[in-house]
Protein backbone atom coordinates (compact mmCIF):
# COMPACT_ATOMS: atom_id res chain seq x y z
CA UNK A 1 0.00 0.00 0.00
CA UNK A 2 1.65 3.90 -0.67
CA UNK A 3 2.86 5.08 2.22
CA UNK A 4 1.57 8.48 1.30
CA UNK A 5 -2.58 7.53 0.74
CA UNK A 6 -1.61 5.51 4.65
CA UNK A 7 -0.59 8.82 6.08
CA UNK A 8 -3.58 10.34 5.04
CA UNK A 9 -5.80 7.86 6.73
CA UNK A 10 -3.26 7.56 9.74
CA UNK A 11 -5.34 8.90 12.36
CA UNK A 12 -8.66 6.58 11.18
CA UNK A 13 -5.94 3.90 11.39
CA UNK A 14 -4.97 4.56 14.99
CA UNK A 15 -8.24 4.95 15.89
CA UNK A 16 -9.77 1.50 14.80
CA UNK A 17 -6.36 -0.19 15.89
CA UNK A 18 -7.75 0.92 19.59
CA UNK A 19 -10.99 0.48 19.59
CA UNK A 20 -10.49 -2.92 19.99
CA UNK A 21 -9.62 -2.05 23.53
CA UNK A 22 -6.58 -0.04 25.30
CA UNK A 23 -2.77 -0.73 23.92
CA UNK A 24 0.20 0.37 24.03
CA UNK A 25 2.47 1.56 20.85
CA UNK A 26 4.10 -1.80 20.07
CA UNK A 27 0.63 -3.56 20.19
CA UNK A 28 -1.33 -0.61 17.97
CA UNK A 29 0.99 -1.19 15.08
CA UNK A 30 0.71 -4.99 15.48
CA UNK A 31 -3.42 -4.78 15.06
CA UNK A 32 -2.37 -2.82 11.96
CA UNK A 33 -0.63 -5.62 10.78
CA UNK A 34 -2.34 -8.08 11.54
CA UNK A 35 -5.94 -6.48 10.92
CA UNK A 36 -5.46 -5.32 7.56
CA UNK A 37 -3.59 -8.43 6.65
CA UNK A 38 -0.10 -6.93 6.65
CA UNK A 39 -0.79 -4.38 3.66
CA UNK A 40 -0.77 -1.74 6.03
CA UNK A 41 3.12 -2.06 6.68
CA UNK A 42 3.93 2.20 7.96
CA UNK A 43 7.28 2.98 8.92
CA UNK A 44 6.80 2.25 12.89
CA UNK A 45 8.15 6.07 14.58
CA UNK A 46 5.11 7.23 12.24
CA UNK A 47 2.41 5.70 14.70
CA UNK A 48 3.67 7.80 18.24
CA UNK A 49 3.26 11.58 16.79
CA UNK A 50 -0.11 10.07 15.44
CA UNK A 51 -1.01 8.68 18.84
CA UNK A 52 0.24 11.76 20.94
CA UNK A 53 -1.83 14.13 18.79
CA UNK A 54 -4.83 12.33 19.05
CA UNK A 55 -4.47 12.58 22.73
CA UNK A 56 -4.30 16.46 22.11
CA UNK A 57 -7.18 16.19 20.48
CA UNK A 58 -8.58 14.31 23.26
CA UNK A 59 -9.34 11.73 21.33
CA UNK A 60 -7.07 9.37 23.14
CA UNK A 61 -6.34 9.09 26.73
CA UNK A 62 -2.92 7.43 27.90
CA UNK A 63 -1.35 6.58 30.97
CA UNK A 64 1.82 4.47 32.23
CA UNK A 65 1.67 1.04 33.34
CA UNK A 66 4.52 -1.67 33.98
CA UNK A 67 4.76 -4.71 32.01
CA UNK A 68 5.72 -7.64 33.06
CA UNK A 69 9.44 -7.27 32.34
CA UNK A 70 9.27 -4.28 34.62
CA UNK A 71 9.32 -1.50 31.72
CA UNK A 72 7.33 1.58 32.05
CA UNK A 73 4.85 1.14 29.55
CA UNK A 74 2.52 3.92 27.69
CA UNK A 75 -0.88 2.21 27.12
CA UNK A 76 -3.46 4.66 24.99
CA UNK A 77 -7.38 4.16 25.20
CA UNK A 78 -10.40 5.84 22.98
CA UNK A 79 -12.14 8.18 25.13
CA UNK A 80 -15.66 8.64 24.27
CA UNK A 81 -14.92 11.66 22.08
CA UNK A 82 -12.59 9.67 20.16
CA UNK A 83 -15.04 6.86 19.85
CA UNK A 84 -17.69 9.25 18.25
CA UNK A 85 -14.97 10.55 15.54
CA UNK A 86 -14.54 7.02 14.70
CA UNK A 87 -17.83 6.31 14.28
CA UNK A 88 -17.97 9.56 12.16
CA UNK A 89 -15.07 8.40 10.48
CA UNK A 90 -16.46 5.01 9.71
CA UNK A 91 -19.68 5.87 8.12
CA UNK A 92 -17.83 8.22 5.90
CA UNK A 93 -15.08 5.89 4.76
CA UNK A 94 -17.94 3.29 4.07
CA UNK A 95 -19.77 5.92 1.54
CA UNK A 96 -16.72 6.77 -0.22
CA UNK A 97 -15.67 2.87 -0.07
CA UNK A 98 -19.29 2.28 -1.61
CA UNK A 99 -19.21 5.26 -3.75
CA UNK A 100 -15.55 4.15 -4.90
CA UNK A 101 -16.32 0.73 -5.76
CA UNK A 102 -19.38 1.59 -8.14
CA UNK A 103 -17.25 3.76 -9.76
CA UNK A 104 -14.56 1.13 -10.20
CA UNK A 105 -17.27 -1.45 -10.99
CA UNK A 106 -18.33 0.94 -13.57
CA UNK A 107 -15.24 1.28 -15.22
CA UNK A 108 -14.43 -2.57 -15.57
CA UNK A 109 -17.76 -3.08 -17.41
CA UNK A 110 -17.25 -0.82 -19.90
CA UNK A 111 -16.30 -2.16 -23.67
CA UNK A 112 -14.10 -0.37 -25.73
CA UNK A 113 -14.86 0.95 -29.03
CA UNK A 114 -14.71 -1.26 -32.11
CA UNK B 1 22.90 0.91 19.17
CA UNK B 2 19.27 1.44 20.81
CA UNK B 3 20.97 3.90 23.13
CA UNK B 4 22.82 5.84 21.27
CA UNK B 5 19.60 6.40 18.78
CA UNK B 6 17.64 6.94 21.75
CA UNK B 7 20.23 9.90 22.94
CA UNK B 8 20.22 11.30 19.12
CA UNK B 9 16.02 11.28 19.31
CA UNK B 10 16.34 13.15 23.21
CA UNK B 11 18.84 15.70 22.00
CA UNK B 12 16.62 16.68 19.44
CA UNK B 13 13.64 17.21 21.95
CA UNK B 14 15.55 18.43 24.22
CA UNK B 15 13.86 21.59 24.08
CA UNK B 16 10.74 20.37 25.89
CA UNK B 17 11.97 17.94 28.59
CA UNK B 18 9.22 16.55 29.29
CA UNK B 19 7.85 15.66 26.14
CA UNK B 20 12.05 14.40 25.26
CA UNK B 21 11.58 12.14 28.19
CA UNK B 22 8.11 10.22 27.90
CA UNK B 23 9.05 9.64 23.79
CA UNK B 24 12.65 7.78 24.97
CA UNK B 25 10.58 5.57 27.72
CA UNK B 26 8.00 5.09 24.97
CA UNK B 27 10.64 4.42 22.06
CA UNK B 28 12.95 2.27 23.92
CA UNK B 29 10.00 -0.01 25.28
CA UNK B 30 8.46 -0.75 21.29
CA UNK B 31 12.64 -0.92 20.64
CA UNK B 32 13.28 -3.55 23.08
CA UNK B 33 9.76 -5.45 22.20
CA UNK B 34 10.79 -5.31 18.48
CA UNK B 35 14.17 -6.70 19.71
CA UNK B 36 12.51 -9.69 22.11
CA UNK B 37 10.21 -10.65 18.66
CA UNK B 38 13.19 -10.83 16.55
CA UNK B 39 13.38 -14.15 15.51
CA UNK B 40 16.95 -14.22 14.41
CA UNK B 41 18.37 -13.93 17.87
CA UNK B 42 20.99 -12.07 16.90
CA UNK B 43 21.20 -8.95 19.47
CA UNK B 44 22.80 -6.36 17.75
CA UNK B 45 22.09 -7.20 14.07
CA UNK B 46 17.94 -7.48 15.88
CA UNK B 47 18.76 -3.76 17.39
CA UNK B 48 19.46 -2.70 14.02
CA UNK B 49 16.48 -3.88 12.10
CA UNK B 50 14.12 -3.03 15.24
CA UNK B 51 15.81 0.81 14.43
CA UNK B 52 15.94 0.97 10.46
CA UNK B 53 11.56 0.08 10.68
CA UNK B 54 11.21 2.76 13.34
CA UNK B 55 12.88 5.31 11.34
CA UNK B 56 15.40 8.15 10.92
CA UNK B 57 15.15 10.14 14.51
CA UNK B 58 15.41 13.65 13.29
CA UNK B 59 12.76 12.63 10.95
CA UNK B 60 10.57 11.56 14.19
CA UNK B 61 11.60 14.68 16.31
CA UNK B 62 10.84 17.21 13.48
CA UNK B 63 6.68 15.13 13.96
CA UNK B 64 6.94 15.43 17.70
CA UNK B 65 8.39 19.08 18.09
CA UNK B 66 5.27 20.20 15.67
CA UNK B 67 3.15 18.44 18.38
CA UNK B 68 4.81 20.63 20.74
CA UNK B 69 4.40 23.78 19.22
CA UNK B 70 0.65 23.24 18.86
CA UNK B 71 0.65 22.19 22.29
CA UNK B 72 2.04 25.32 23.76
CA UNK B 73 -0.06 27.61 21.03
CA UNK B 74 -2.87 26.33 23.22
CA UNK B 75 -1.55 27.37 26.19
CA UNK B 76 -0.13 30.36 25.62
CA UNK B 77 -3.80 31.27 24.20
CA UNK B 78 -5.30 30.04 27.36
CA UNK B 79 -2.36 31.90 29.13
CA UNK B 80 -3.05 35.22 27.36
CA UNK B 81 -7.02 35.35 28.11
CA UNK B 82 -6.56 34.34 32.21
CA UNK B 83 -3.73 36.80 32.21
CA UNK B 84 -5.91 39.69 30.66
CA UNK B 85 -9.11 38.94 32.80
CA UNK B 86 -6.60 38.40 35.49
CA UNK B 87 -5.50 42.03 35.07
CA UNK B 88 -8.98 43.40 34.43
CA UNK B 89 -9.78 42.21 37.67
CA UNK B 90 -6.77 43.80 39.76
CA UNK B 91 -7.43 46.95 38.07
CA UNK B 92 -10.98 47.34 38.94
CA UNK B 93 -10.48 45.29 42.46
CA UNK B 94 -8.37 48.38 42.61
CA UNK B 95 -10.32 51.48 41.66
CA UNK B 96 -13.23 49.75 43.96
CA UNK B 97 -10.72 49.86 46.98
CA UNK B 98 -9.84 53.75 46.41
CA UNK B 99 -13.48 54.11 45.55
CA UNK B 100 -13.68 52.86 49.47
CA UNK B 101 -10.56 53.61 51.59
CA UNK B 102 -9.64 56.86 49.28
CA UNK B 103 -5.88 56.84 47.72
CA UNK B 104 -4.77 57.09 44.03
CA UNK B 105 -4.90 59.66 41.57
CA UNK B 106 -8.40 60.02 40.77
CA UNK B 107 -9.07 62.92 42.85
CA UNK B 108 -6.28 64.54 42.36
CA UNK B 109 -5.13 64.59 38.65
CA UNK B 110 -2.49 66.64 36.76
CA UNK B 111 -1.63 66.43 32.92
CA UNK B 112 1.21 63.69 33.65
CA UNK B 113 -1.39 61.50 35.80
CA UNK B 114 -4.08 61.94 33.09
CA UNK B 115 -2.15 60.68 30.05
CA UNK B 116 -0.68 57.97 31.67
CA UNK B 117 -4.11 57.30 32.73
CA UNK B 118 -5.11 57.16 28.92
CA UNK B 119 -2.03 55.49 27.62
CA UNK B 120 -3.13 52.80 30.27
CA UNK B 121 -6.68 52.63 28.85
CA UNK B 122 -6.08 52.40 25.95
CA UNK B 123 -3.04 49.99 25.89
CA UNK B 124 -5.48 47.63 27.61
CA UNK B 125 -8.36 47.74 25.78
CA UNK B 126 -5.78 47.54 22.88
CA UNK B 127 -4.66 43.89 24.74
CA UNK B 128 -7.54 42.98 24.77
CA UNK B 129 -8.69 43.56 20.90
CA UNK B 130 -5.36 42.06 19.55
CA UNK B 131 -5.49 39.05 22.36
CA UNK B 132 -9.20 38.32 21.43
CA UNK B 133 -8.06 38.67 17.11
CA UNK B 134 -5.19 35.79 18.59
CA UNK B 135 -7.60 33.38 20.33
CA UNK B 136 -9.68 33.70 17.38
CA UNK B 137 -6.78 32.97 14.66
CA UNK B 138 -5.74 29.97 16.48
CA UNK B 139 -9.24 28.55 17.19
CA UNK B 140 -10.91 29.09 13.31
CA UNK B 141 -7.88 27.75 11.95
CA UNK B 142 -6.47 24.20 11.80
CA UNK B 143 -2.99 23.77 12.34
CA UNK B 144 -1.52 22.73 9.03
CA UNK B 145 1.00 20.10 9.06
CA UNK B 146 4.63 21.03 9.43
CA UNK B 147 5.09 20.13 5.78
CA UNK B 148 2.71 22.33 4.47
CA UNK B 149 3.68 25.35 3.34
CA UNK B 150 1.45 27.46 4.98
CA UNK B 151 2.44 26.37 8.58
CA UNK B 152 5.34 28.71 9.52
CA UNK B 153 3.53 31.41 7.61
CA UNK B 154 0.73 30.68 10.06
CA UNK B 155 2.54 30.44 13.12
CA UNK B 156 4.19 33.24 12.34
CA UNK B 157 1.56 35.67 12.33
CA UNK B 158 0.35 33.76 15.79
CA UNK B 159 3.38 35.06 17.20
CA UNK B 160 3.41 38.70 16.06
CA UNK B 161 -0.25 39.08 17.45
CA UNK B 162 0.65 37.19 21.02
CA UNK B 163 3.41 39.61 20.87
CA UNK B 164 1.23 42.51 19.99
CA UNK B 165 -1.45 41.80 22.76
CA UNK B 166 1.56 41.42 24.94
CA UNK B 167 3.24 44.38 24.34
CA UNK B 168 -0.11 46.12 25.09
CA UNK B 169 -0.80 44.78 27.97
CA UNK B 170 2.85 45.22 29.41
CA UNK B 171 2.71 48.92 28.87
CA UNK B 172 -1.02 48.92 30.36
CA UNK B 173 0.37 47.57 33.60
CA UNK B 174 3.47 49.43 34.17
CA UNK B 175 1.33 52.57 33.49
CA UNK B 176 -0.69 51.17 36.12
CA UNK B 177 2.25 50.54 38.06
CA UNK B 178 3.41 54.48 37.50
CA UNK B 179 -0.09 56.06 38.45
CA UNK B 180 0.09 53.66 41.71
CA UNK B 181 3.28 54.24 42.86
CA UNK B 182 2.23 58.17 42.33
CA UNK B 183 -1.20 57.38 44.39
CA UNK B 184 0.66 55.70 47.04
CA UNK B 185 3.26 58.67 47.42
CA UNK B 186 0.70 61.00 47.97
CA UNK B 187 -0.77 58.80 50.62
CA UNK B 188 0.62 57.97 53.86
CA UNK B 189 2.05 53.71 53.57
CA UNK B 190 -0.12 52.14 56.11
CA UNK B 191 -2.06 48.97 56.00
CA UNK B 192 -4.62 50.72 53.07
CA UNK B 193 -1.57 50.70 50.51
CA UNK B 194 -1.56 46.92 51.17
CA UNK B 195 -4.52 46.22 48.62
CA UNK B 196 -2.46 48.67 46.03
CA UNK B 197 0.73 46.89 46.01
CA UNK B 198 -1.08 43.70 46.33
CA UNK B 199 -3.08 44.12 43.07
CA UNK B 200 -0.02 45.77 41.32
CA UNK B 201 1.98 42.65 42.52
CA UNK B 202 -0.70 40.11 40.78
CA UNK B 203 -1.02 42.42 37.76
CA UNK B 204 3.38 42.10 37.33
CA UNK B 205 3.26 38.32 38.40
CA UNK B 206 0.87 37.41 35.77
CA UNK B 207 2.10 39.71 33.02
CA UNK B 208 5.35 37.53 33.84
CA UNK B 209 3.76 34.37 33.34
CA UNK B 210 2.60 35.49 29.61
CA UNK B 211 6.07 36.65 28.74
CA UNK B 212 7.50 33.01 30.08
CA UNK B 213 4.75 31.22 27.93
CA UNK B 214 5.74 33.24 24.85
CA UNK B 215 9.21 32.76 25.02
CA UNK B 216 8.84 29.09 25.62
CA UNK B 217 6.84 29.23 22.46
CA UNK B 218 9.19 31.19 20.44
CA UNK B 219 12.08 28.89 21.38
CA UNK B 220 10.02 25.75 20.69
CA UNK B 221 8.99 27.42 17.02
CA UNK B 222 12.84 27.84 16.43
CA UNK B 223 13.57 23.94 17.04
CA UNK B 224 10.84 23.07 14.68
CA UNK B 225 12.07 25.21 12.30
CA UNK B 226 15.33 24.07 12.89
CA UNK B 227 14.26 20.47 12.58
CA UNK B 228 12.01 20.80 9.59
CA UNK B 229 15.05 22.24 7.71
CA UNK B 230 17.34 19.75 8.01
Amino acid sequence: MEGEMLKGHLDMIVLAALAAGPAHGYAVIEEIRRRSRQAFDLPEGTIYPALHRLEQAGLLSSKWVTAESGRRRRVYALTRRGEEAFAGQRVIWQQFSDAMGGLLAGARQRRRPA
Amino acid sequence: VIPAYLDTLSAALSFDRALAQRVRQEVEDHLQQAVTADPSGDGIAAERRAIAAFGEPEALAAQFAAISVAEQMRKLGRALVLVIASVFIAMKGRVAWYAIAGGGVGHDQTALTAIIGSIDRYAFWLSVLIGACSVAYVISRPTPSPADGRYRKQLRRILVLCLAAITALVLSVVSDGALTTIGLTRADFGARSLVPIGTMAIEIACVGILVFQFWIMKRRTFFTAALHSR
